[in-house]
């Protein structure tokens, strides 16, 4: 509906990334990216679905910036805060360690990102060929591995970690999910969005598979990869029961639980500590995707190969 | 990486120049570009000799799906016939009594009427909107990224301020209620959150705003590889804006379509949060808009009340309702792809 | 033919499942040879059957609260320097739970485990099912002197069932909340309604909130609709029968005054007294109270501090007054519990910790802290001035003086039930409140429900 003209700009973002001598640094002309009317549609559009996105969650937000003597709720509380204040933000790290918390979650981060993209990336590519006997079957096992709830098959999961000699340990939040299988089917869809034209003509060209997985697919499926490697961060980060059940140690735990002590006090709590503690988990993810977004958006036709 | 020894590198005279190239310009292009690698060697009929290959790797998936999904979930199977308590304790098997009491549960077929209905009114959507919002947000434009990333805070956003910001918006003198009575589009509020109909529609409005961003960003990266020739093709035929989504774009991310297809619809069999968030903890009044998941933890999980063995029969039918379904829908758009 | 190899494997799991399942049965049910169990752990005989604990007082153990670090961190540590101290030899790990929500889940799976906490703080209803599974010392036999230091009254009402059925002290009672009201005064004095004499019984509280919904004409409401923290409590108050005398059955509904409870609910709620949405979504007045939208607020006393926090302008209009007795009398108020573990490999290390955290001085010298309202279970403690003569005329003060006065005859025999037979019931009374149910149906079908999850707990 929305898809645009091409113009001689999209040729232009495309080279940008390829290995070809960058094109000297134009002037910014608002006319490169389109028509005006469709640009303003365009805008519109972003606009909109910027209300609805993010609309709902911005109260929330202000709420954190807001001080004591002014009210979170009710007629007298105004939507700006009145006297912005970060006292909330000292407040979450006055309360808990947030860094130790900080720095858990990235141990489980990284752990977890090692494996998803190797493991995915490797299962995604062997699923995407049809040419062995038992694809099916394995495809079969990765898909029903995402059907099984949670809650039913937990108490089990424990007892292996226990037997594991994992609990309390950060590598015990890790293993059970070390390679997700939705990973792999994304990293499998997008190797079969490679055609298969090109990778004949590769072949004809004498391409052996592991060039082929190196020069060919590996490249298109950039942007999946960090689809995985997002997605992995985020489940990690945000993982809220396992990690519950698994940790105990005030020095093992991982930021999501350490934040959940700010609002389940029966002591009462502060509204606006809650928030900034919200806001605080979510700043990195943001972070991390402002600077993979790019990334996202690149494949066969933006990547290394192009054609 | 371990796969170094994989490749069947170098065989005797593959001879690339031999085979008549159908060489649309393009592949020659990409030939070359693959020429920086080892010697042109061995092609497709010699693939995998080493039946072994596929297996090592796929080893790590398989070895996570079967040890941490399939072998806890046959203890569960296993704890269906009998009458096992969530704290342990002696068992005893009961044979299939767990599975009639099920079916003779009214509870249990309206919560699976409620997860079937979420499928089937989620899934088409999921499925469409947010290819529509990547469709939006592909092309580079000054500030693309923000409105990308914006779009991508649902995703992220912690579940107790999600959960304030829909009751804020849902309220009876909420912001969605407020504006439509200034609107004169209502004179009585709307009864989002003690509706069980309107709880249902509610959550599943809730679901698709959490995965917006996260499915947009699984349909940005198949644009990548939609190539941008057949878009101009397509435009130089004169195919409107319209016509191109539906022949070019479509077609082009068909597989992480069927992708996000399954997914939603495993997602939505199984969805728990968003009901407890706007109808907790009952599951609206009555408990008439309680899911499966919501059906099983108030059968099967308490530590007093909770009957592990037949909160297991229940994990199983979801189990084998979402398996059917996905084999079947699988089934229904391979037909459709030959 | 992928058909037939399909069903072929579905088959050969349930055969292989089914035959797994007599498997494990045949392994789990042989527990008749004397080692001694708990739950389905093999445990230390010491621990269970009749006679004594022994051992002595050393060794590491661990100790679990729930979410008292943030608040609380530095008296806990000294308590536990003391403890080790007095004896040397032992280390305690203190864990602390972080959530709340999810807090039976945890639980469960330690259990399962057999790794469950040495020395674990529990409410109620967890305390309820580990004692019947069979988790927690028994402290008539190990320990029968335990009880001395507790107001009889507390002590006394503190027993729970074990999976035989019969009474047993599993717990020491801990520190109290108690309860009480607190209102909003300027709405409450528009209505008619005076503050300083609250009502003193559940339908004389109802009377009240159909005033305030008379004089509030819809621009703001009584108290919530959402039943969930009513049921059983306003029963119990009214001194209901909800559990039948052998505890097998539920017999709220024989009780004519039940389905007048529900009857007046609905009056309420369809009468304007309750917002509409407030139902199901949400039994947490704190931020409607905050917001100048309920008359009424949350009955646990730390509310007052909630509101001190986040609405100043609140605050300086709440009022705080006593909980209804009705016919009960007095409150049943839930103290908090200390269990010790069965499973637990240093049972005497775990149980000295239990005591010396619940002995007089340490639970004195914690209900002090000026932020919290919470009372001591000892005698001694109580017997402190500062809980006998309590000061201060704000709302924080009158709190703390409302729940002292209550505690001289509240018991600990809170009526318990488990979530799901909560939200059963809870969930019938809300199809009253819509008027989808007549009020006798709701409550015969609300019984019928909650007997079925106490029979297949069972």
């Amino acid at each position: 509906m929305t898809t645009s003209t091409p113009t001689a700009t999209d040729t232009a973002t495309a080279t940008e990334t390829t290995a070809a001598p960058r094109p000297a640094r134009r002037r910014f002309r608002w006319r490169d990216y389109g028509r005006p009317r469709e640009l303003v549609v365009r805008y519109l559009l972003l606009l909109f679905v910027l209300a609805i996105t993010v609309g709902p969650l911005l109260w929330q937000f202000l709420t954190s910036l807001k001080s004591t003597t002014e009210d979170v709720f009710g007629t007298n509380a105004t939507l700006l805060p009145q006297h912005p204040t970060l006292r909330a933000y000292e407040q979450v790290f006055d309360q808990v360690p947030v860094a130790t918390y900080i720095w858990n979650s990235l141990i489980v981060v990284a752990l977890s990102l090692t494996s998803q993209l190797l493991f995915s990336t490797m299962a995604g590519y062997m699923l995407s060929k049809p040419a062995w006997r038992g694809v099916k079957g394995v495809w079969l096992l990765l898909i029903a591995s995402m059907m099984f709830p949670f809650e039913s098959i937990m108490v089990s999961l424990f007892l292996s970690v226990r037997d594991l000699g994992l609990v309390d340990s950060l590598a015990g939040v890790w293993l059970p999910g070390f390679v997700g299988a939705i990973n792999v089917l994304v990293m499998r869809a997008a190797f079969l969005a490679v055609p298969r034209e090109i990778e004949d003509s590769a072949m004809l060209d004498g391409a052996g598979e592991w060039q082929r997985f190196r020069y060919l697919y590996l490249p298109s499926a950039l942007g999946s990869m960090s689809v995985v490697a997002i997605n992995t961060f985020i489940a990690a980060w945000d993982d809220f029961l396992w990690p519950l059940i698994v940790l105990r140690s005030e020095e093992n735990l991982t930021l999501t639980l350490g934040l959940a002590r700010l609002q389940t006090s029966s002591f009462g709590y502060d509204q606006r500590v809650v928030m900034a503690g919200s806001v605080i988990s979510l700043v990195p993810v943001l972070v991390l995707f402002v600077i993979t977004q790019r990334w996202f958006y690149k494949g066969v036709s933006s990547g290394a190969v192009k054609f | 990486m371990a796969t170094q020894t994989q490749k069947p590198v170098a065989g005797p005279d593959a001879a690339s120049g031999a085979v008549p190239a159908p060489a649309p310009g393009r592949t020659r292009r990409l030939g070359r570009a693959l020429r920086p690698g080892p010697a042109p060697g061995a092609n497709g009929a010699a693939l995998y000799r080493r039946w072994w290959l596929p297996w090592l790797w796929t080893l790590p998936a398989i070895v996570c799906a079967a040890a941490f999904g399939v072998f806890p979930f046959l203890n569960t199977v296993v704890l269906s016939f009998t009458d096992a308590k969530p704290l342990g304790g002696a068992a005893n098997f009961v044979g299939l009594s767990n599975y009639t009491r099920m079916l003779g549960d009214d509870d249990f077929w309206l919560a699976t009427r409620n997860s079937l209905l979420y499928a089937v009114i989620v899934v088409p959507l999921m499925v469409l909107l947010p290819l529509l919002l990547a469709v939006l947000v592909e092309k580079r434009l000054p500030g693309i990224g923000f409105f990308r990333s914006a779009f991508y805070t649902p995703v992220i956003a912690s579940s107790v301020v999600v959960g304030l910001s829909w009751q804020w918006l849902l309220k009876d003198e909420g912001l969605v209620n407020t504006w439509l009575e200034k609107a004169h589009l209502i004179r009585d509020a709307i009864p989002f959150l003690s509706d069980p109909w309107l709880i249902l529609l509610s959550a599943m409005g809730l679901t698709l705003w959490k995965g917006l961003g996260w499915y947009m960003i699984f349909y940005l990266a198949a644009l990548g590889n939609v190539p941008r020739d057949l878009h101009e093709a397509a435009a130089m035929d004169g195919a409107g804006p319209v016509r191109r989504f539906w022949h070019v774009t479509v077609p082009g991310v068909r597989q992480t379509m069927l992708l996000v297809g399954v997914l939603t619809g495993i997602g939505s069999l199984r969805v728990f949060t968003e009901i407890y968030m706007l109808g907790s903890p009952t599951g609206g009044p009555g408990g008439q808009a309680r899911t499966l998941p919501f059906y099983i933890r108030d059968v099967g999980l308490d530590p007093l009340s909770g009957n592990a063995g037949y909160g297991a029969a229940v994990s199983v039918a979801l189990f084998v309702l979402t398996l059917g379904l996905t084999l079947l829908a699988q089934r229904l758009t391979k037909g459709d792809e030959e | 033919m992928r058909a037939r190899r399909l069903t072929g494997s579905l088959t050969c799991l349930v055969v292989l499942s089914l035959t797994a399942a007599g498997c494990g049965l045949s392994g789990g049910g042989g527990s008749g040879d004397g080692e001694a169990t708990a739950g389905s752990c093999k445990v230390d005989a010491g621990n269970v059957g009749s006679g004594k604990l022994t051992g002595d007082v050393k060794g590491g153990i661990t100790f679990q609260t729930t979410n008292l670090k943030k608040d609380f961190g530095g008296f806990f540590k000294g308590v536990i320097d003391a403890f080790e101290k007095k004896y040397p030899g032992t280390s305690v790990k203190w864990i602390d739970d972080p959530g709340d929500a999810k807090f039976s889940e945890r639980n469960v799976a330690n259990a399962q485990a057999c790794d469950l906490p040495d020395v674990i703080n529990l409410n109620k209803v967890t305390a309820t099912a580990l004692t019947k599974a069979g988790y927690l010392l028994d402290l008539d036999k190990k320990d029968p002197g335990a009880g001395k230091p507790f107001v009889p009254a507390f002590w006394d009402s503190s027993t729970l069932k074990d999976s035989k059925g019969s009474d047993i002290h599993s717990v020491l009672p801990w520190y109290t909340g108690g309860v009480n009201l607190t209102y909003n005064t300027e709405m409450l004095e528009k209505a008619g309604i005076d503050p300083k004499k609250p009502p003193t019984t559940i339908f004389g509280l109802f009377e009240d909130y159909e005033k305030i919904a008379k004089s509030a004409k819809g621009k703001y409401y009584a108290t919530m609709a959402n039943p969930i923290w009513r049921i059983p409590a306003d029963w119990q108050q009214m001194d209901i029968k909800v559990y039948s005398d052998d505890g097998k059955s539920f017999v709220f509904a024989d009780d004519p005054r039940t389905t007048e409870w529900v009857a007046w609910m609905k009056r309420l709620y369809q009468g304007g007294a309750m917002p509409k949405d407030s139902l199901s979504s949400s039994d947490d007045p704190s931020t409607p109270y905050s917001n100048g939208q309920v008359a009424y607020g949350s009955t646990n006393p730390s509310f007052v501090r909630f509101v001190k926090q986040n609405s100043p302008s609140v605050y300086d209009r709440t009022g705080v007054g006593q909980y209804p007795f009705d016919k009960l009398g007095h409150t049943s108020g839930a103290p908090q519990y200390i269990g010790v573990a069965s499973t637990s490999e240093n049972a005497a290390t775990a149980l000295a910790f239990a005591k010396f955290l619940t002995n007089a001085e340490n639970q004195t010298a914690w209900c002090k802290d000026p932020n919290v309202v919470i009372f001591p279970t000892t005698t001694a403690s109580l017997e402190d001035p500062f809980f006998t003569e309590v000061t201060g005329d704000d709302p924080f003060g009158e709190a703390r003086k409302v729940v002292a006065e209550q505690l001289k005859t509240a018991t600990a025999d809170e009526v318990v039930l488990s979530d799901p037979q909560r939200n059963a019931i809870v969930a019938e009374v809300q199809l009253a409140m819509q008027g989808k149910k007549s009020p006798e149906d709701a409550v015969k079908d609300a019984q019928e429900k909650a007997d079925e999850l106490l029979k297949q707990g069972s």
